[in-house]
């Protein structure tokens, strides 16, 4: 015990907080940095899974932790010391060759510190570093992605977690990646900084260079997982419009910083298929924005074709939005989601995620319409229901909401008016001298046939 | 839909490309022949949301400024025509001269001008045979006739292209690409779609003469003028081959063609009730 510690409180097993910080990327950057020899520090509040895997990788494990019934869990799992307390009651003088500082510094003091800088947070990690040593540290982005993605629920509905600390004062990171920078001060020039993603206590990717449409995918799919309840707006095109744009480093929920050490730029390896290519999902549906019909042409039988080729397993997941097109040539993206009906329904998935995520369609019309518009691109004819399209539709966002009442809307409206015009059009026919005569003619004829045949 | 879609036997074409016997009525507007703007006649009412099959992309994103939607980008009749007759892939063995076509009207709108300097201009540029084709109104209008007839020209007609659904020769364009394989060159005094049709086949092009004026003409065509500031190089009575193929396929859409899975999927024609 150090002093501040937290008596009624569990940041591994929250009671209305966020979970201690864990995840693949996490795991991979300790993985890519501990070495056998390495005394390590742990400050605040890291999964056991990850305190397992540092003691595995390293000599000897310290922890810091704020709450005192984490402090006694972590005691039984961990050999080296164990402190309790708050960050500026931390006031030991072992040195560390790491100090691993990856669930950001906020979460280093409790309610009883009033105040505290994250440059002086930062220091007194600093000050346990030996010389030469490393600091693998978090910091949450005050404007990242998922500011676009959900309001900020905690701002309208604190939960305990969020107890209003002082202005610049708890631990928050300074706001942008440039004044993060400027903060760290001398440790910036050792430092590599990579973008995590979905969020900080359930890190999938870190990445140095958050770019390339593969990237992107990858990146969508985790934050889109991530976010999959209501939403402001479609995460998954949102990530990728932002990528494309070039902001997967400014608009990432996290950074880590890599102090005084080197790791692969992509965390996990491997996590991101490697070549060229771009998501096929993502050709369909720039073609289908900009009415390139003739690509869409081209595009569609080709797919089939290579669908066709395929083992049964591949096939079931090789769904537009989990293949990549290098030019020609597909192969598959990853893990996917097992569509079972071929052909027909994978484009049939490609149709309903795009009219969810309420991308432009030349063509008016629902689920089972468009898709078999697709399908007919390669000689397909959709004979039944299809699966995919037994569903309302349920657009990603709010923003995707509006677009689709839009699209309705103006459907709706033409409906409207191709009803009124065959209506026109049926009277024009009735009002005919052809028709009537026709009709004058065939009632009595009727009539004597039925006559006729009652004898 | 509308009756034009049915002009030139182009109806029927789809449905023989498409595995289909007649004409079986098609859910929308089909554009009927080349055009400088939306891809329809002026004025044409639109019923709101209606699908638009037009030849080209530049069809489509004139019309889309225009306020029309819905489009579909399928190529020219034209084009499905060469698919249903393969047999008609390569020129007729003694093909030979020029197939020239005169500036046609139609029976709401009158040509007017005088066809005896068109018959100068043919003498002045053509060296070989001429056979010269004349839309049905002016076929059977014996003074123009015998102009041409006069001049030794073989003149002839590919039929009537139809009107409200009437007397369609559904065999017009069937006709005409006969006609066009009998020939080395094709030339009209105005840029027209025959002459795109001939071109697209690797005939010679030329346009040359004059291009006489339609009678009450819409102004928002923009008229010979506008065709001219378009496409300079396609207003000379020799047009280079590979300038007119680049010309044509951009116009008839020769990226465009949709499997006939698709168009009966477009036209509505799979359903039964679609041939009642």
């Amino acid at each position: 015990m150090v002093g501040a510690e937290m008596l009624n409180w569990s940041d591994l097993h929250p009671g209305d907080g966020r979970p201690a910080s864990g995840g693949p990327a996490t795991a991979a950057l300790l993985e890519a940095t501990l070495r056998p020899t390495d005394k390590v520090l742990v400050a605040g509040p890291h999964s056991l899974h990850l305190l397992d895997l540092i003691a595995s990788k390293a000599a000897t494990v310290d922890v810091l932790v704020r709450s005192a019934p984490d402090a006694e869990q972590i005691a039984r799992v961990v050999s080296g010391r164990v402190y309790c307390g708050a960050l500026d009651r931390f006031t030991g003088t072992d040195l560390y060759d790491v100090v691993v500082a990856l669930d950001g510094l906020p979460r280093l003091i409790g309610p009883d510190t009033p105040a505290m800088a994250w440059t002086d947070g930062l220091a007194l990690l600093k000050a346990r570093m030996a010389p030469r040593g490393r600091l693998l540290l978090a910091a949450e982005n005050a404007f990242g992605i998922e500011r676009l993605i959900q309001p900020d629920v905690t701002a309208a509905v604190p939960r305990n977690a969020d107890w209003p600390g002082v202005v610049e004062g708890a631990l928050t990171a300074p706001v942008g990646l440039a004044a993060i920078r400027v903060a760290l001060g001398a440790l910036a020039a050792t430092t590599t900084v990579y973008s995590v993603y979905p969020d900080l206590v359930g890190a999938d990717l870190a990445l140095v260079t958050p770019t390339g449409p593969l990237t992107a995918a990858a990146i969508a799919r985790s934050v889109a997982a991530r976010h999959s309840g209501p939403t402001l707006m479609d995460p998954y095109r949102l990530i990728q419009d932002a990528m494309a744009a070039g902001l997967g480093r400014e608009l990432a929920p996290v950074w880590y910083f890599v102090v005084g050490d080197k790791a692969p730029e992509t965390l996990p390896a491997n996590v991101i298929p490697s070549g060229d290519g771009v998501l096929l999902e993502e050709q369909l549906l720039a073609a289908l924005k900009l009415d390139d019909q003739a690509a869409l042409r081209r595009t569609v039988p080709a797919y089939v074709a290579w669908l066709h080729s395929l083992d049964a397993q591949s096939a079931a997941i090789a769904s537009p939005d989990n293949v990549i097109a290098d030019g020609t040539s597909y192969r598959l993206f990853g893990s996917g989601v097992v569509v079972s009906g071929g052909a027909v329904e994978h484009l049939a998935r490609f149709v309903r995620r795009a009219q969810e995520a309420g991308s432009r369609q030349p063509w008016a019309g629902d689920t089972q319409t468009l898709t078999a518009r697709l399908a007919a691109m390669a000689g397909l004819e959709v004979t039944g229901e299809l699966t995919v399209a037994l569903d309302h539709l349920r657009p990603q966002g709010q923003a995707e909401q509006l677009a689709t009442i839009a699209r309705l809307s103006q459907e709706l409206a033409d409906a409207n008016e191709q009803a009124t015009w065959f209506e026109s059009q049926l009277d024009g026919i009735r009002r005919s001298r052809p028709y009537r005569i026709g009709h004058a003619v065939l009632n009595p004829a009727r009539v004597v046939v039925k006559r006729l045949r009652r004898l | 839909m509308h009756h034009a879609n049915h002009f030139y036997g182009h109806a029927h074409v789809m449905a023989a490309y498409a595995g289909l016997r007649g004409s079986p009525r098609i859910w929308g507007y089909l554009q009927h022949g080349w055009n400088i703007l939306d891809g329809f006649a002026y004025n044409t009412a639109f019923v709101a949301g209606m699908p638009k099959f037009v030849w080209s992309d530049s069809v489509r994103r004139r019309g889309w400024s225009m306020g029309l939607r819905n489009h579909s980008v399928i190529g020219a009749p034209w084009l499905y025509l060469l698919q249903v007759h393969p047999e008609l892939a390569t020129p007729a063995k003694d093909a030979q001269g020029t197939i020239f076509y005169p500036f046609h009207g139609w029976e709401g709108q009158h040509v007017l001008g005088d066809h005896g300097r068109i018959v100068a201009s043919i003498n002045e540029h053509e060296q070989g045979p001429v056979t010269v084709c004349l839309y049905w109104n002016e076929y059977e209008n014996q003074a123009i006739r015998q102009v041409y007839e006069q001049a030794g020209f073989r003149v002839i007609t590919h039929g009537y292209r139809g009107l409200h659904w009437r007397k369609t020769d559904k065999d017009f364009l069937l006709k005409q690409l006969k006609e066009i394989r009998r020939h080395r060159r094709v030339a009209s005094n105005r840029l027209s779609s025959a002459v795109l049709y001939g071109a697209s086949l690797g005939l010679q092009p030329g346009v040359y003469g004059d291009p006489m004026l339609l009678q009450d003409e819409h102004p928002s065509f923009g008229g010979q003028a506008r065709i001219k500031r378009m496409w300079p190089e396609m207003d000379q009575p020799y047009v280079p081959l590979e300038l007119a193929r680049e010309f044509t396929d951009t116009e008839l859409g020769v990226e465009n063609l949709a499997h006939p899975a698709e168009i009966r999927e477009m036209f509505h024609w799979t359903t039964k009730r679609a041939f009642l």
